[in-house]
């Protein structure tokens, strides 16, 4: 059983959490028809809205391919409308791709299952969840914003000339 | 025959080689002018570069694309190969996709060419 947490910490720690990593100011949401030529307004829309909550370039792309895959997929099988809406909460940003109606194909989501779009988003994704129900299939996907792999190579250098002295 | 493709330049630097040179983005939307594209090039060349080194957007679908492109022109005795460039996102694709480990990749013009030299 869980010990009944003490408020007065929860409060606190919730204060340092929110002052550290303040909330995003604005929420990300675009419906899409079922219109393949849409999905270039989306990756831009997207990008934006990335650029305004302060994602770097390398994870801005990441989140741009791996949303555009989902939104893709949902728009080649969804019945009605697609929805994609984003959140950025701390250190890491989360978006919902949903359709709205139900799934054309007799067999849904099956190409996003064995093709390599999910595969791609595996990859660019710290965490991918799909949730299949007769009324549609839902993709989270979440990035956390750890330092890119462009700082980390940065650091990588920064710290060779050290190591070069040391084995000298 | 690819003019609702904006952003795709085909160039032949001689020797039987046939450069197309994808700038900008690229996805599922302009999937079937890509394909009739490569098809009519990989019948007409010994050596087709497929140059991203511009390109800013791939999606899974051109992937795809390519991978049937490169099939068709191994049936043929055809050399095919991808130039990448600066977009890490770009390169991210091809690499996570497995395309890189399916077919031939290099980082520059001259080195894409030369592939050619060996198959004429």
């Amino acid at each position: 059983m869980s010990s009944v947490p003490d408020p007065v910490a929860v409060g606190a720690r919730l204060a340092e959490s929110l002052a550290v990593n303040p909330p995003s100011v604005e929420a990300f949401e675009s419906f899409l028809p079922r219109d393949l030529s849409r999905l270039r307004g989306l990756r831009h829309d997207l990008g934006s809205w990335l650029d305004d909550n302060d994602v770097g370039p390398e994870q801005r792309d990441a989140v741009i391919l791996a949303v555009h895959e989902a939104a893709a997929n949902a728009i080649q099988h969804a019945g009605s409308q697609v929805v994609v809406s984003g959140s950025r909460d701390g250190d890491e940003v989360s978006v919902v791709v949903r359709n709205t109606g139900r799934w054309t194909g007799s067999r849904p989501n099956v190409e996003l299952a064995r093709g390599r779009g999910l595969t791609i988003m595996h990859g660019l994704m710290s965490n991918l969840e799909i949730s299949r129900q007769p009324d549609g299939t839902t993709v989270r996907m979440r990035l956390e914003l750890a330092p890119s792999r462009t700082e980390e190579a940065l650091t990588g250098r920064d710290a060779d000339p050290g190591e070069e002295l040391l084995s000298r | 025959m690819y003019e609702q493709l904006e952003e795709v330049a085909v160039e032949r630097p001689g020797d039987g080689a046939v450069v197309v040179a994808f700038r900008g983005e690229h996805d599922l939307a302009e999937r079937d002018s890509v394909e009739r594209l490569l098809d009519s090039l990989i019948d007409e060349h010994a050596l087709v570069v497929l140059d991203f080194s511009e390109a800013t957007f791939v999606d899974s679908t051109m992937l795809h694309v390519i991978l049937d492109a490169d099939l068709a022109a191994r049936r043929r005795g055809i050399t095919l190969c991808v130039q990448l460039g600066a977009a890490a996102i770009v390169s991210r694709a091809f690499e996570l996709s497995g395309v890189c480990r399916r077919l031939a990749t290099v980082e520059s013009r001259e080195a894409a060419l030369a592939l050619g030299d060996g198959a004429a």
